[in-house]
């Protein structure tokens, strides 16, 4: 399994947001979590990711126990609802901002930014401000910085969302194929009914009321 | 966004993940580095004054003594005066800055905050060399001087105030038949008390403390509690006794401090979405009002300003020339000065420059640990604390903690450097805390799941996001650090004193000669804050 996630509690205070929650992804699959907002989707990705404190279970990433890792030693990909670009450094410098973090050299770091802008449409915008950028653009930019240290899992956390309908329509489709040739296994939360489908995921499963997961 | 919110404030986010820029053992060490340097530096000393001024034979003395209760009564009433007027001047030249529009608006504000940016010592001086002999040492002209010195910053805390209330309330109140003022006065001051009982607090603390200003004009007659503070140690000898009356002014700052912080916080309304409107005056009374405006700024702040240009030009002899600033090579005698006064010059520079580095520095490392939720108070604490203290006090402290040996620091100059260090980070601490906790966390996750360490995280994400607030906090504490007197006037060595105390001595000083060094390094000090203030302003990015 690309990602396992085991028995996974997460309570904010006295609540329980997400109780005894299990999700596989294999190598190349794209699962999709919907939910209504406020369910505990983000969360999920997040305890994932490391960003937040779980109660109880534990996380797997390429088979490796990643439980008690920080966030940056744990191999996982994650496009935020809000992309969250980085406003101090043009289009290249986001997305080879993850290989500068592994130390890789600045020639592949070159070469592999060429490959990603291609593969999102966007050759020939390295130099440009992320201001400058339409809301679609950044999406696609958001999409390449994420997949740029090819992690083990890509966390999609409603990325789509901030787009008006026709816009995000057309990505979601796009970022389904470029995912799907690419071979990334993604994990992809949404509370939209059509996502999963245009995005092509493999398995959709859904969060109950008082946080359990079902197909 | 809300859950990203909830687990913000979760408690449960304090464990191993909670933080991108410090792992979890980086940041107590941290914590308690700063910490310790904290209770070294202001705890210690502000104890020792504690310690010294709690003894009953003090006193019973010092509140007997008849002069000190007139000092602490004037120090009260002095205070609640020049912010009553302060206030009232400010709140019609905010409402009309804040409502219409006009050529140089922006300038007229910036021209009647200027006073509350340079040293107190320079606006001092300046006063001091423009008005009659006659009223020198009179309450009238130390309350002139602690309007001129606050009226600018309590105009553009309001003018903020009402631009960001937005002009519904004040329209509101207009078509129910309410003239502009009575709108003002009957819907937008209440709106406002919140920020007014702030500000206020804010200024009746700085008159009620004030130092370098009564210090040069209140003369032998009029002084303050921390004028007292500092004559019991250098006039009579009296360590126990000025621990006493620094003791009462720090009671009494902190219950003010403490009260009008704390209310007018929760007075606060959220922003309006919408921002006030700003037009031309339509009618002959809002012209006046703007003509108003600008012939008080003009009046008020320029012509003394202008007096100190006047006077440091002014040869002894009469003529207009550079003899004052010729002579600052030169020692005068009757100056009471060791080195001529130009070497102030120097010394000043070197150490704003070393204090100014020390707390960008400091601010920078206590930013950083309190964008951890559980050490939020590491950076309250050293806000609030140095502000509550005046220097003067801290400075008692040295010289009362730091006596005998293992410790016996006071009269290192690497003292003095620390303890101005303390006096300016709070300065530099609000602005980095605030731009700090403003930093989106989605910016620092981010970063994180791409594979960078805490340290990293800060290295090329959180600290190039903050570099147009470092560049102005650092010129904002650079010219706070350059007009610090209080402490400085305490632990200073004669042969390294800085430009402060050296004007404050030869403005205080009878004899052309003096009086014309004292306007030419006023002036000298006015220009170098102005060009410290004039970096914080381009330094000035919008995220």
């Amino acid at each position: 399994m690309t990602l396992e996630v085991r028995n996974l509690s997460i309570r904010f205070g006295e609540r329980r947001v997400l109780n005894d929650v299990g999700v596989q992804v294999a190598q190349g699959e794209i699962v999709s979590i919907m939910g209504p907002s406020g369910s505990g989707k983000s969360t999920l990705l997040r305890a994932i990711a490391g960003l937040q404190p779980i109660a109880t279970g534990s996380v797997l990433v390429g088979n490796v126990d990643v439980t008690g890792l920080p966030t940056h030693r744990r191999s996982v990909g994650m496009v935020f609802q809000d992309l969250a670009l980085f406003p101090h450094l043009d289009v290249a410098k986001n997305i080879t901002y993850g290989l500068r973090m592994q130390g890789v050299g600045k020639s592949s770091q070159r070469e592999r930014c060429h490959e990603l802008l291609d593969l999102v449409q966007l050759s020939g915008e390295a130099k440009r401000r992320i201001g400058t950028l339409s809301g679609g653009e950044q999406q696609r930019v958001a999409l390449a910085r994420a997949l740029a240290p090819r992690p083990e899992i890509l966390l999609l956390d409603e990325p789509f969302a901030s787009l008006d309908r026709d816009l995000s329509l057309m990505l979601v489709r796009e970022v389904g194929q470029i995912l799907r040739s690419q071979g990334t296994s993604v994990l992809h939360v949404t509370h939209d009914e059509t996502e999963p489908g245009i995005i092509g995921a493999t398995k959709v499963l859904r969060i109950q009321p008082g946080g359990k997961l079902s197909e | 966004m809300d859950i990203i919110d909830a687990v913000a404030d979760s408690p449960q986010a304090k464990g191993l993940t909670a933080d991108r820029l410090l792992s979890r053992r980086g940041a107590i060490l941290l914590a308690g580095g700063l910490g310790a340097l904290f209770v070294v530096l202001f705890a210690w000393p502000v104890g020792r004054v504690l310690a010294e001024g709690l003894r009953p034979a003090a006193v019973r003395e010092v509140l007997r003594d008849s002069r000190i209760r007139s000092v602490a009564w004037f120090s009260l009433w002095q205070a609640a005066a020049s912010t009553v007027a302060a206030v009232g001047i400010a709140i019609p030249i905010a409402a009309v800055v804040a409502k219409t529009e006009f050529p140089g608006r922006r300038f007229t504000l910036g021209l009647l905050s200027a006073p509350f940016a340079l040293p107190a010592v320079v606006v001092g001086t300046s006063i001091l060399l423009v008005s009659p002999r006659s009223i020198r040492g009179t309450a009238g002209i130390i309350i002139c001087a602690h309007i001129l010195y606050n009226v600018g910053f309590v105009a553009r805390s309001l003018t903020a105030a009402l631009e960001h209330l937005g002009s519904n309330p004040f329209d509101a109140a207009r078509s129910l038949g309410a003239t502009p003022t009575r709108a003002l006065l009957t819907v937008e001051l209440p709106l406002l008390r919140g920020t007014l009982k702030r500000v206020a607090g804010v200024v009746f603390g700085l008159c009620f403390a004030s130092f370098g200003t009564v210090l040069i004009l209140g003369g032998p007659r009029r002084s303050t509690l921390d004028v007292e503070i500092h004559r019991q140690v250098f006039q009579f000898g009296r360590l126990d006794r000025s621990a006493v009356v620094a003791i009462i002014q720090l009671v009494i700052l902190t219950f003010v401090l403490v009260r009008t912080q704390r209310q007018g916080r929760r007075d606060d309304l959220p922003n309006s979405a919408f921002r006030a409107r700003r037009g031309r005056p339509q009618t002959a009374t809002g012209w006046l009002g703007v003509i108003s405006v600008i012939v008080v700024a003009v009046a008020g702040v320029v012509l003394p300003l202008a007096g100190v240009l006047r006077r440091a030009f002014r040869n002894p002899n009469g003529a207009i020339g550079f003899e004052n600033f010729r002579r600052l090579t030169e020692m005068t005698r009757g100056s009471g000065l060791a080195t001529p006064p130009i070497s102030a010059l120097w010394v000043s520079i070197r150490a704003a420059i070393l204090v100014g580095t020390l707390a960008i520095l400091t601010s920078t490392l206590v930013a950083l640990v309190s964008n951890q939720n559980s050490q939020r108070w590491l950076a309250q604490v050293l806000t609030i604390a140095p502000l509550a203290t005046s220097p003067v006090t801290l400075g008692l402290g040295v010289l009362l903690g730091f006596a005998v040996s293992p410790v016996a620091w006071r009269s290192s100059p690497v003292m003095l450097l620390c303890i101005q260090t303390i006096v300016c980070l709070p300065f530099a601490l609000a602005t980095m805390t605030a731009a700090s906790s403003a930093i989106p966390r989605q910016y620092l996750d981010s970063a994180a799941t791409l594979g960078a360490s805490p340290l990293q995280v800060q290295r090329t994400v959180w600290l190039p996001l903050l570099s147009g607030t470092l560049r102005a906090a650092s010129g904002t504490v650079f010219a706070v650090a350059l007009g610090e007197f209080g402490a400085a006037s305490i632990l200073v060595r004669p042969s390294s004193e800085t430009l402060p105390v050296v004007i404050a001595r030869l403005a205080t000083k009878p004899g052309v000669v003096l009086t014309g060094q004292a306007a030419a390094l006023a002036l000298l000090l006015g220009a170098l804050t102005a060009f410290a203030t004039g970096l914080t302003v381009s330094g000035r990015v919008e995220p």
